[in-house]
């Protein structure tokens, strides 16, 4: 067995996620933090017919639809970079833009996931594509006075893994 | 946080209700405030830390409470006239920190009854985040 164990705070165990601007010429990477969960969605369409010779439906997969959320607790730096809004521009790095400003400028993204090593320290597999920032919405309360945002990413096309 | 409560509580009008600013330690196998009615003890600030958020990359992000609770005693039989005003008082000292980023501040009032002795515990309880 080699059950995926990522390890939290724990270096080249745990979780880590990048990201680069892919108009950004320089290929700096953001990496973000404070995940509090994450899904890998990889849901395939599926077309249904039916035969006038079969008592049952048949069907067969078509194109998926990739997609990766999570939610985090909000890094000022990270989440609205380190150029102020009025400079940001479309090939600036990820970590100048920030996740707010790759979202705003609707900046392809080319993302990496390592989603931890195996219960018995094996490598761990990492995850990577390209997509788009989407669906932000930052939230604090009074009962939990620290803001959380969930953070998509709707992948162009396939997932590889390495 | 005790110093406060205390300091607020002798800024108030408390008719022949006194403070002290002893701990309410046990005297001779009696607590002091069953031995001296009507004078207002505050234990000692209680500490508890608790998670509010964990994350996959081990940030924490913790609430701290701090605990304070109030006690005295006076003749059950005849409470003085203004017993409830100085338990209103004390019950207000939960907002004597609003500056402070306490995000939550509770008071909680019980009292027992001790042979001909009224018990009076406030408790005071600070939220902030840590």
């Amino acid at each position: 067995m080699a059950y995926i164990y990522p390890a939290p705070g724990v270096a080249n165990s745990e979780i880590t996620v990048s990201l680069i601007n892919a108009a950004d010429a320089t290929n700096t990477a953001l990496s973000l933090s404070g995940f509090q969960d994450m899904t890998i969605n990889a849901a395939n369409d599926v077309f249904t017919w039916e035969q006038l010779d079969s008592g049952s439906k048949f069907q067969i997969a078509t194109t998926s639809t990739n997609s990766v959320t999570m939610n985090i607790v909000v890094d000022q730096t990270k989440f609205f970079g380190t150029v102020a809004d009025a400079s940001q521009a479309s090939d600036d790095t990820a970590a100048e833009l920030g996740i707010f400003g790759m979202s705003k400028l609707k900046s392809l993204v080319e993302f990496s996931i390592f989603l931890g090593k195996t219960d018995t320290g094996g490598a761990g597999k990492t995850l990577s594509g390209t997509g788009y920032i989407t669906g932000l919405a930052p939230t604090v309360s009074a009962g939990e006075p620290v803001w959380v945002t969930p953070v998509s990413i709707s992948v162009v096309g396939d997932y590889t893994i390495t | 946080m005790r110093t406060r409560v205390l300091d607020y509580l002798q800024n108030q009008s408390l008719g022949s209700y006194r403070i002290s600013r002893e701990l309410p330690r046990s005297e001779s196998g009696d607590s002091l405030f069953l031995k001296n009615p009507k004078n207002v003890y505050c234990g000692e600030n209680q500490k508890e830390i608790t998670v509010l958020l964990r994350t996959l990359d081990g940030l924490n992000i913790s609430a701290e409470t701090t605990t304070l609770e109030v006690v005295f005693a006076n003749d059950a039989k005849n409470t003085p006239h203004n017993y409830a005003d100085l338990v209103e008082l004390i019950v207000q000292a939960k907002d004597i920190y609003s500056e402070g980023g306490f995000n939550t501040r509770e008071s909680t009032v019980t009292t027992e009854l001790v042979d001909d002795l009224l018990i009076t515990r406030v408790e005071l309880q600070y939220t902030k985040i840590r």
